[in-house]
C-alpha cells in the first residue's frame, strides 16, 4: 500500500509551478482539489461562484483553468460563450470537470471552440493532472 | 339547379352548385385572397367571374346581390387591378384572367409598390433632414413607451428590428409551437447570427424543435411543461421587451415597451427560470427522471471527493512514514 502511494505521489508531482483557477459551485471539490494542486506544489486560486469566475479569468493571467458546467447564476455554458467572445485565448486553458451528462456532440463542440479537455467526474487524479498540465502548455 | 330567387352566391354557399366538397375550399380561397388585399366583395366578385365566366354588370349584381352602383366600382377596381377584363360591346361584358396569373399580377404590383416606397424613403429622409428641428432634445424622455402589435406582420417586423439592433444579449423565452410560427422567417435567422449573448428557453421536443435548428444547442434550455402555456417574451438588451397575449383569438397580439422596470422585473423572472431550468444537450441523455439525473450527479461528486480524498490521504501516509524512518 506504502509503496503503491509513492508511486502515485511521484508521478503526480510537476517540476513546474502552474497557477491554476478553479471555478465550481461544489466548495468541497474545490477545497480538495486545490489541496492536492497544492501538494503537486501548484498554485490555486478557488472561487464558487461562476460570475466572480469569470472576472477572475478576464483580469488575472492563469496557466490553466479547470471549470465547472452547471453552476447557478453563471454556468459553465456562458463563461465559455464570453470568454469565447471577449477572449477565445483563454479557451485552450481550460480544462471542463463536470458531473452533467456530456454527449459527443458536445465534447465535440468544446473541441472545435479550442477547450483544453473535457471530463466527466469521477476522474483520476492523474487524468486530471495530466489534463491541467496539458491546457497550460 | 338551384331554387328560385336564390342568387349565385347563396347557391354556392347551398352546396348546390359546387357541391359539399368545395364549400370549405371556396370559403379558404375567399379568406386567402382577403391577404392578397382584396376586400371581401372583390374577392366575391372575382371569385364568381372565375367559376362562371363571362357576365354583365347587371347579371353579376343581381346573382351576387350587390347593388348595380356598387358592383360597377368593384369591377372597376378589379380592373385597374389588373384581374378581369372587360369585353367591348353593349351591354359590357366582364371576365377574369385565371385564378394564377391574377395572383403573379397582384403579388407583382405588390413588389412594385414596396420597391416604390423604398425609392421614396431616401427623398423623403433627405428632405427631412433639410427641415429644422423644433425639439429640445434635452426634453426627449426615453423610457415607459407602450405599444400593441397586432397580426404576425407586425410583431415580426418588431422583434427582428430588435434582434438586428441588440448589442449585449437577447432572451427569448417561448413554447416550441411559437417558434413553428416565426419558421421561416427572418427572425430565426437573424437569432443564428446574432452577435449579442443568446438564451433561449423553450419547451423541448424533437419535432418542435427544427426551427431552432442551427443555434447553438449550449445557448437553447428547456422551459418545464407547467410554463408552456402562460407567457411568451423577447428582452433585448436592458431597455426593449415584447410580450406575447393569449387573448384566444387566432390573431397573434403582443406589446412593446421600452419600460425600463417592465424589463428589468422580466429579466430577472427569465433568469429564475434559466437557472432552474436544464440544457437540450444534457437532456438528451437524461432520460424523463429528473430524479435520477440529479441522483446520479450528486453520486459523481461524491465518487470525485472519494477519489481526491483517498490520494490526499495516501500521500499523506506516505510523508508520515517518510519522516517517522
Amino acid at each position: 500500500m506504502k509503496k503503491m502511494s509513492k508511486t502515485i505521489s511521484k508521478s503526480t508531482k510537476q517540476k513546474s509551478r502552474l497557477s491554476v483557477l478553479i471555478v465550481d459551485d461544489n466548495e468541497q471539490i474545490t477545497k480538495l482539489i486545490s489541496s492536492f494542486l497544492d501538494y503537486s506544489n501548484h498554485d490555486c486560486t478557488v472561487v464558487n461562484d461562476g460570475k466572480e469566475g469569470l472576472e477572475l479569468i478576464k483580469t488575472n493571467q492563469y496557466d490553466s483553468i479547470v471549470l465547472d458546467l452547471a453552476m447557478p447564476e453563471c454556468d459553465g455554458h456562458q463563461i465559455i460563450k464570453t470568454l469565447q467572445k471577449d477572449d477565445p485565448d483563454q479557451l485552450k486553458k481550460i480544462t471542463i470537470l463536470t458531473a452533467s451528462n456530456i454527449n459527443d456532440d458536445a465534447v465535440k463542440k468544446f473541441k472545435e471552440l479550442g477547450i483544453s479537455g473535457c471530463l466527466q467526474k469521477p476522474v483520476d487524479i492523474d487524468q486530471l493532472l495530466s489534463n491541467i498540465t496539458k491546457a497550460s502548455s | 339547379m338551384y331554387k328560385k330567387n336564390m342568387t349565385m352566391e347563396e347557391a354556392l354557399i347551398e352546396n348546390l352548385v359546387l357541391g359539399n366538397d368545395h364549400k370549405e375550399s371556396m370559403k379558404t380561397i375567399n379568406k386567402n385572397l382577403l391577404q392578397y388585399g382584396l376586400t371581401p366583395n372583390q374577392s366575391k366578385v372575382y371569385l364568381y367571374l372565375t367559376k362562371t365566366g363571362e357576365k354583365t354588370a347587371s347579371t353579376l349584381s343581381k346573382s351576387l346581390n350587390i347593388p348595380r352602383t356598387e358592383s360597377y366600382h368593384l369591377l372597376n377596381s378589379l380592373e385597374q387591378k389588373g384581374i378581369i377584363f372587360s369585353i367591348f360591346g353593349k351591354p359590357t361584358r366582364f371576365n377574369s384572367v385565371p385564378i394564377k396569373d391574377a395572383l403573379n399580377i397582384i403579388i407583382d404590383n405588390e413588389k412594385n409598390r414596396i420597391t416604390d416606397l423604398e425609392l421614396k424613403k431616401e427623398k423623403i429622409l433627405t428632405l427631412w433632414e433639410t427641415i429644422p428641428k423644433y425639439v429640445d432634445e434635452s426634453e426627449k424622455v426615453d423610457g415607459n413607451k407602450f405599444q400593441i402589435l397586432q397580426g404576425k406582420n407586425s410583431i415580426l417586423v418588431k422583434i427582428e428590428r430588435m434582434v438586428k439592433n441588440s448589442e449585449k444579449d437577447l432572451m427569448v423565452l417561448g413554447s416550441d409551437t411559437n417558434f413553428i410560427k416565426f419558421y421561416h422567417t427572418e427572425f430565426v435567422n437573424l437569432l443564428k447570427k446574432t452577435k449579442s449573448e443568446l438564451q433561449v428557453l423553450t419547451t423541448y421536443s424533437k419535432k418542435g424543435l427544427f426551427p431552432l435548428e442551427g443555434l447553438p444547442m449550449n445557448n437553447i434550455k428547456k422551459l418545464d411543461e407547467s410554463n408552456r402555456h402562460n407567457f411568451s417574451f423577447i428582452i433585448k438588451d436592458d431597455n426593449e421587451v415584447v410580450f406575447f397575449i393569449n387573448s384566444g383569438s387566432p390573431e397573434l397580439m403582443a406589446i412593446w415597451t421600452d419600460s425600463k422596470s417592465f424589463v428589468a422585473t422580466l429579466k430577472s423572472l427569465f433568469k429564475l427560470i434559466w437557472r432552474k431550468s436544464p440544457y437540450v444537450l444534457e437532456k438528451h441523455n437524461k432520460s424523463n427522471k429528473n430524479m435520477t439525473g440529479d441522483y446520479e450527479h450528486r453520486r459523481r461528486e461524491i465518487e470525485q471527493e472519494k477519489v481526491i480524498l483517498d490520494y490526499l490521504q495516501q500521500n499523506l501516509m506516505v510523508n508520515k512514514d517518510e519522516k517517522n524512518e
